[in-house]
């Protein structure tokens, strides 16, 4: 039997035995991978919420009554090869009247005539997914104002940029949250494991009076801590897609008509993989910790 | 075998447990390390098992300074040793079998291999019978039997014994002294550390007293 064979049955056979304290620290791992997976699902359902928006995000450009022809066809050329729009629609000083006629019944007799409403020309730009990211768009709305022809700008971009902002500083956050979290697991993990090891000092003092190879006496317990890491961070998956469903069962039609999104996501595979390799490596790094203490001279 | 050269041993503020003890065991020898409570036998087989390390002098096993081994080299030192202490030392937790097969076990031989060792050594101590057995379901005589198998069971050329008969009624000290003299007369050296002088005048093997950290006779 190998040293990997040894270690999983010395391992598993000590983590049954103090299933109890065990539990603790399984316990603990599931709360942090837990408050990390909240913070997954909402995190990836927030960007998709954002992208969403941004998808279907316009921006009005109103033009002065005296535009020169020749000066709205060189703005519409130059805001189609942008970069920023996906769709450039010119609508006539006519057209913005007739849509206002047809969207509010009620107020047409006082928008005026069609020889003296106050609705002016505009192009109606239908802008890139991530236009409204960074100081590059702002620099460009601010050329958009300065073109000739151009009387006002209009845009529903620049409170999704700052939800963008205020979304990456909940996730730098909720990061450093989960970074503190997860020491506090891999230290609670190192505390069972240390009693484990604690509850074995006889056999590591024999194993060390015999010669055994360091790795050999701290493998078990790395096992022991990996066990109970992954196992953790299972707990948490399993809690974390019975919540979500819950969720979804219970308000998934609200929130499809709220955020506009057709469903909201569990975590996409790659990331529940990370999430297990997180809940490992804490619990790697707890048998770790003790192993290296149980056998300190 | 074991050369100990003006070997020193002190803890905290100059509490000496070992003082400009010179002595030396040749391959093969039977020999008694005798003295009362606190005279240094206990820390030598400390400094022997390389459990610590002289404070001054030179201690030499095989030809090897201990002071000088890495910590690979103590393991490997450590493989060419057995060890029996007076409480025993046994896992509660693991039969006999188990108890004694740890040693193949942590070495890196196989399963087969281990139980195959095992069971021949314990045969030999006469506990093949008590092989499923836990310690708490032994005698102490049977427990000292097992830690015997166990510091046998890798062949060792030195056996290091402190008090291995503290617990034991008489009869069963002897029982156990001529199990390890059994041991020497195979070739292997053993180093006995017990208070008993009954037990040294019956056996009549070559003594070595220490007192207050001093060797004082070696007859």
């Amino acid at each position: 039997m190998g040293l990997v064979g040894y270690a999983w049955r010395e391992g598993t056979t000590s983590l049954w035995r103090g299933r109890r304290a065990a539990a603790i620290a399984m316990a603990a791992i599931t709360a942090v991978v837990l408050v990390a997976g909240v913070f997954l699902v909402l995190s990836h359902n927030t960007r998709r919420i954002v992208s969403t928006w941004s998808a279907s995000a316009e921006m009005s450009i109103y033009l002065a009554d005296d535009a020169e022809p020749r000066d709205v066809q060189t703005l519409q050329d130059w805001l189609q090869q942008s970069g920023m729009a996906q769709a450039v629609e010119y609508v006539s000083r006519d057209e913005a009247f007739a849509r206002f006629q047809r969207d509010f019944p009620d107020l047409a007799d006082i928008a005026g005539t069609t020889a003296d409403h106050p609705f002016p020309a505009s192009f109606e730009i239908h802008l890139h997914p991530n236009a409204a990211a960074g100081p590059v768009f702002d620099t460009w709305v601010a050329d958009v104002r300065s073109r000739p022809g151009v009387a006002d700008v209009r845009l529903d971009l620049e409170w999704l940029g700052r939800l963008q902002r205020i979304v990456r500083t909940i996730e730098v956050a909720a990061l450093a949250l989960i970074v503190v979290l997860g020491l506090a697991a891999a230290f609670t993990v190192a505390s069972v494991v240390r009693l484990a090891a604690a509850s074995r000092a006889d056999e590591i003092e024999i194993m060390r009076l015999v010669g055994a190879p360091l790795a050999t006496i701290r493998a078990p317990f790395v096992v022991e801590g990996l066990l109970q890491g992954t196992l953790g961070a299972l707990c948490s998956l399993l809690l974390l897609a019975a919540g979500a469903w819950v969720v979804q069962r219970r308000y998934g039609d609200w929130l499809v008509e709220v955020t506009g999104l057709d469903q909201l996501l569990f975590l996409p595979p790659t990331t529940i993989a990370a999430v297990l390799l997180a809940g490992l490596v804490l619990g790697g790094l707890g048998g770790l910790i003790a192993s290296r203490g149980a056998t300190r001279t | 075998m074991i050369e100990c050269r003006s070997v020193s041993k002190t803890y905290g503020r100059g509490v000496f447990a070992l003082k400009d003890a010179t002595l030396s065991v040749d391959k093969g020898d039977f020999v008694f390390l005798t003295g009362p409570s606190g005279a240094g036998k206990s820390t030598l087989l400390r400094l022997l098992l390389r459990q610590d390390v002289p404070t001054g002098g030179i201690l030499r096993v095989g030809g090897r300074d201990l002071a000088d081994l890495s910590r690979r080299e103590v393991q490997a030192y450590r493989r060419t040793l057995g060890f029996i202490f007076q409480n025993f030392n046994l896992i509660p937790t693991r039969t006999v079998l188990e108890n004694v097969a740890i040693v193949p076990r942590v070495l890196g031989q196989s399963d087969d291999q281990q139980k195959r060792r095992a069971f021949q050594v314990l045969k030999w101590v006469g506990l093949q019978h008590r092989i499923s057995a836990f310690p708490e379901e032994l005698s102490g005589g049977e427990q000292q039997r097992v830690a015997i198998a166990r510091a046998l069971v890798n062949d060792p050329v030195l056996i290091l014994a402190d008090e291995p008969t503290g617990n034991l009624d008489p009869d069963l000290a002897l029982d156990i002294m001529n199990l390890l003299r059994e041991i020497n007369a195979r070739g292997t050296t053993v180093l006995v550390a017990t208070h008993d002088r009954e037990l040294i005048r019956r056996v009549n093997r070559r003594t070595i007293a220490l007192a207050h950290g001093h060797v004082v006779e070696d007859h």
